[in-house]
């Protein structure tokens, strides 16, 4: 597998080399956009790593111009925390990001969930299957019990396993805490105290790459909370 | 181009100032041709008859010579008859003012009434007062006599004859009627009746005149008149008829063609006075710094000098016809320029608009009641009302029998407390829209007083807030921006920080001590990220680019949410939460995601400086309008700072700065309430902190 990294600053792209070579990837160093497009022009390239601020043309740029190229996952890296300028990367084509200054055990998470998702892209042949939902690369097969992240199973409580089920089924909808509780639990909720609350946040820690910014299970702020339909 | 020039030419100084002369000189021509008329000319009928034998002037000259001659012949006769005493001879009481004074004095004097004994009386007691007057009288008939006489004699080519069958009178001695019917011009009364040739015009005779002639008629008179104009004398008038006749038509018609002249100059010098060339605005001349109305009373009072003075010029004549000419023309122009000057001047006031604004009138009346008003204005307000109050009162008893004047009076004061009200009203909304924070707006009160001092003191300490609001934003915006680039910048090196202290901790050091070194790097590194986060947090949530996007929180649903999230950190911080709640339906207007960070914060904080193993409580509740969520922890240092400063960016609650955390959460707590229109209090009572938090109500 060849990555990309791409980044003005020297030192950041070497420790980003050294993780990735540990996890068994080969790694193409570039330090400005231009050098970008034209090393995945050149290289069988299946992920890049891309940095936002850039001398000449930066990373926004260059993302687009690559994503004209190739259909290849695109990983932001930026220093801005803003929200208007994530919502950009991913407009403009990123398929995730990570802001500066970032844990490098993440961003090796997020690589790799990014290549195995574009690796079995359209090799998902159990989609038809009875008892089986997904979003994104979270796949719940309710048949076996068994739930997977970027095609690793993870290790549910049954109670977890029933809120997740729950949610998912329903994507995209917003349950309170109350709903969650009563069709989980089979009971009225009476002063659930933070039962619900804690377990999420637990299934959270299991299936999400960064729990603090969780992409498939969400908490709606003083309403509840939702699987995102992805 | 012509136009042009024209216009130019006719604005010209020069121009006006030969329009004046040539103004002058034509009433100068004017006012000699009218002297010339009336010192030559006799007759004005002879402007309109030009035959002299067919004018009145000779047929009224030939009745008036009738009327004096039956006069002279009925009451004088002659010198010799006056002169005998028989024009007094049977005079009356009534006959002559004299006795009837002397007469009247007699009977108040006996007290005698009025009839015919006293009468007798009078006779015979005052005669020597009568003899006295009767000579007076004697004396006064003669000169009568004598002037009509020569009142007869006097004209060129008369001649007469009368009688009354006893005495004569006549200057030819003639008394044949051929003699006088045989002239041109005559009249004849005599037993035949009466003939006036030529008979012109209207006749009028003196009713005795008429008496007699008709008493001939009945012929129980012997009255015989006489008059007639000698061919001699005729043709003496009709010369004099013509040359009277000539002077008339041409000083008539230098006049006409004066007046046109006059008047062409005067509408000339009116239509361009106050104009120059260069541009079409009125130029007022020094001249014109002169008060209107003074000149309007100088232009009266030349007229009032013409009119005085006139006949004192006039007469100048008998001693010197030249000098009178003289003194007539140059009174006349100097008047007439002066006249003129001071018309003009008005003239262009009135063009200019300040016909009335520049009278001396109108600026003293202004000019005292702005005095007045600045009086009024400058006392003391109590002074002023309780005044104004007591006049009014005062003029109302005054006017108490007339109620119309009472009404006007009361919509007077209804008005003038409207427009006052009004105005106030203007100020206290202005405040209001200044207490809203609209420091832009400015109150606008008109007229003078104390509302408009009012007004204007609020206005600049409004502008004074406008100015220190916008200077605050600004540094604000510009603190922000320096913390968001500051904080770019540390994240980049930040993260090479961070994951070479991996790298190393994965790959060992050679000393002994290099794991923990390396554990201190790993914790400060991360340490450094939290600040960095904070700050960069902080300077968004001041400097107003997070909006808050309101939806329907359920207060209850979102504590349990942020404790579940947090449930690791309360298990491992000991403290025990109680969360108590008055009602199971807690909505709030706000903005869940914010206010999951305010609590967070608040949360973050409490692990961080509460007592360990004591108890936490959560109070949730609400009024009508609001809705509480109440933090209540024992600290574990001493707070020994005041509750506001605490909230103030890097204050934190141990001076020392020992522990972790950047001393931005509450900072970033209190912006961000801000942001969803809610309040965030902290209050310390001992060792007991307290934080809550306040919302407006979901309805």
């Amino acid at each position: 597998m060849n990555i990309l990294v791409c980044d003005d600053d020297i030192e950041i792209v070497e420790a980003i080399e050294v993780y990735l070579k540990n996890e068994g990837y080969n790694i193409l160093k570039c330090y400005s956009g231009l050098e970008a497009i034209d090393t995945v022009e050149k290289n069988d390239v299946h992920l890049v790593i891309m940095d936002i601020m850039m001398p000449g043309m930066d990373g926004i740029k260059a993302t687009t111009k690559i994503r004209e190229i190739k259909n290849i996952p695109v990983i932001m890296v930026t220093a801005k925390s803003e929200e208007s300028d994530i919502v950009l990367g991913l407009n403009m084509g990123a398929d995730d990001y990570i802001t500066k200054p970032f844990n490098p055990l993440e961003l090796t998470a997020r690589v790799k969930s990014q290549l195995r998702r574009y690796t079995t892209l359209g090799g998902a042949t159990e989609k038809d299957k009875k008892d089986y939902y997904k979003t994104g690369n979270l796949l719940i097969d309710d048949e076996r019990k068994e739930v997977t992240v970027d095609g690793e199973q993870v290790k549910l409580t049954p109670v977890e396993y029933k809120i997740l089920l729950f949610l998912t089924k329903n994507k995209g909808r917003v349950f309170s805490i109350d709903d969650i509780y009563e069709s989980v639990w089979n009971e009225p909720s009476f002063n659930p105290e933070n039962t619900v609350a804690v377990h999420i946040r637990r299934i959270r820690e299991k299936v999400e790459i960064d729990p603090k910014n969780p992409r498939y299970l969400k908490v709606v702020w003083g309403v509840g909370y939702k699987v995102e339909d992805i | 181009m012509l136009v042009t020039k024209w216009k130019t030419y006719k604005r010209k100084k020069i121009t006006k100032i030969a329009a004046f002369i040539l103004l002058i000189i034509c009433l100068l021509i004017g006012v000699s041709s009218a002297l010339d008329i009336t010192l030559n000319v006799q007759d004005y009928e002879s402007i309109t008859v030009k035959s002299y034998m067919k004018s009145n002037t000779l047929s009224n000259e030939l009745r008036y010579a009738a009327n004096r001659l039956e006069h002279l012949i009925r009451v004088y006769k002659s010198e010799k008859y006056i002169r005998d005493g028989k024009t007094v001879k049977y005079i009356d009481i009534e006959d002559s003012w004299q006795l009837t004074n002397l007469y009247n004095n007699y009977l108040a004097e006996k007290g005698y009434e009025d009839n015919a004994d006293s009468e007798e009386l009078f006779w015979s007691e005052k005669d020597k007062e009568i003899q006295d007057i009767k000579e007076s009288i004697k004396k006064s008939d003669l000169v009568n006599y004598q002037n009509i006489i020569e009142d007869l004699n006097n004209p060129e080519g008369l001649i007469y004859y009368a009688t009354d069958g006893y005495y004569e009178c006549t200057n030819t001695g003639n008394d044949s009627r051929n003699h006088y019917s045989l002239q041109n011009a005559y009249v004849l009364i005599d037993g035949r009746g009466m003939k006036v040739e030529p008979n012109n015009g209207y006749s009028s005779y003196s009713s005795s005149l008429v008496d007699t002639y008709e008493s001939i008629e009945d012929g129980t008179n012997s009255m015989v008149i006489y008059a007639a104009i000698t061919d001699e004398g005729l043709s003496l008038r009709v010369d004099k008829w013509l040359e009277d006749r000539h002077t008339l038509i041409v000083n008539i018609i230098i006049i006409s063609m004066c007046l046109i002249v006059l008047i062409t100059c005067l509408a000339y010098l009116l239509a361009e006075t106050g104009k120059v060339t260069d541009d079409e605005a009125i130029h007022m001349a020094k001249f014109d710094r002169l008060f209107p109305d003074l000149s309007l009373l100088v232009i009266a009072g030349i007229i009032a000098i013409i009119n005085l003075e006139f006949y004192n010029v006039f007469n100048i004549r008998y001693t010197s016809e030249k000098l009178m000419k003289l003194a007539m023309l140059s009174s006349s122009a100097s008047l007439f320029s002066l006249f003129l000057i001071f018309f003009l001047s008005i003239a262009r006031h009135y063009k200019n608009r300040t016909l009335v604004k520049k009278s001396l009138a109108y600026v003293i009346i202004t000019r005292l009641s702005a005095a007045a008003v600045k009086i009024a204005a400058g006392g003391p307000l109590m002074f002023k009302s309780i005044a104004a109050l007591i006049s009014l009162m005062a003029v109302s008893v005054y006017f108490s029998d007339n109620p119309v004047l009472l009404i006007i009076m009361g919509f007077v004061a209804v008005y003038y407390v409207s427009r006052k009200v009004r105005t106030f009203e203007a100020i206290l909304k202005g405040l209001r829209t200044a207490k809203q924070g609209d420091y832009e707006f400015k109150i606008q009160v008109d007229g003078s007083g104390e509302f408009k001092q009012l007004s204007e003191d609020i206005n600049t300490i409004t502008s004074g807030f406008n100015i220190a609001v916008q200077n605050e934003v600004k540094s604000e915006r510009l603190k922000s921006e320096l913390i968001t680039n500051v904080s770019h910048d540390i994240k980049t090196p930040l993260t090479s920080i961070i994951s070479y202290v991996d790298l190393l901790k994965r790959e060992g050091l050679q000393s002994p001590n290099a794991p923990k070194y390396l554990d201190v790097l790993d914790r400060k590194s991360s340490r450094l990220k939290t600040l960095t986060e904070d700050l960069f947090e902080a300077a968004k949530a001041t400097s107003g680019s997070i909006e808050a996007h309101f939806e329907r929180v359920n207060v209850n649903a979102l504590v349990s949410q942020i404790l579940g999230e947090l449930d690791e950190k309360i298990m491992d911080s000991k403290l025990t939460f109680k969360v108590t709640s008055t009602d199971e339906r807690l909505f709030a207007k706000a903005d869940g995601r914010l206010l999951s960070r305010v609590m967070e914060n608040l949360l973050s904080n409490i692990f961080k400086y509460a007592l360990k193993e004591s108890r936490v409580y959560i109070d949730l509740s609400q009024t009508e309008k609001e809705v509480f969520i109440c933090f209540k922890n024992v600290s574990a240092f001493e707070l020994n700072i005041p509750a506001d400063e605490l909230m103030l960016r890097f204050k934190r609650g141990d001076e020392s700065r020992s522990s972790e955390g950047s001393g931005l959460g509450l900072a970033i707590a209190k912006s961000l309430m801000e942001i969803q229109n809610g309040i965030l209090d902290i209050s310390i009572d001992g060792d007991l902190f307290k934080a809550e938090i306040r919302l407006e109500k979901f309805y």
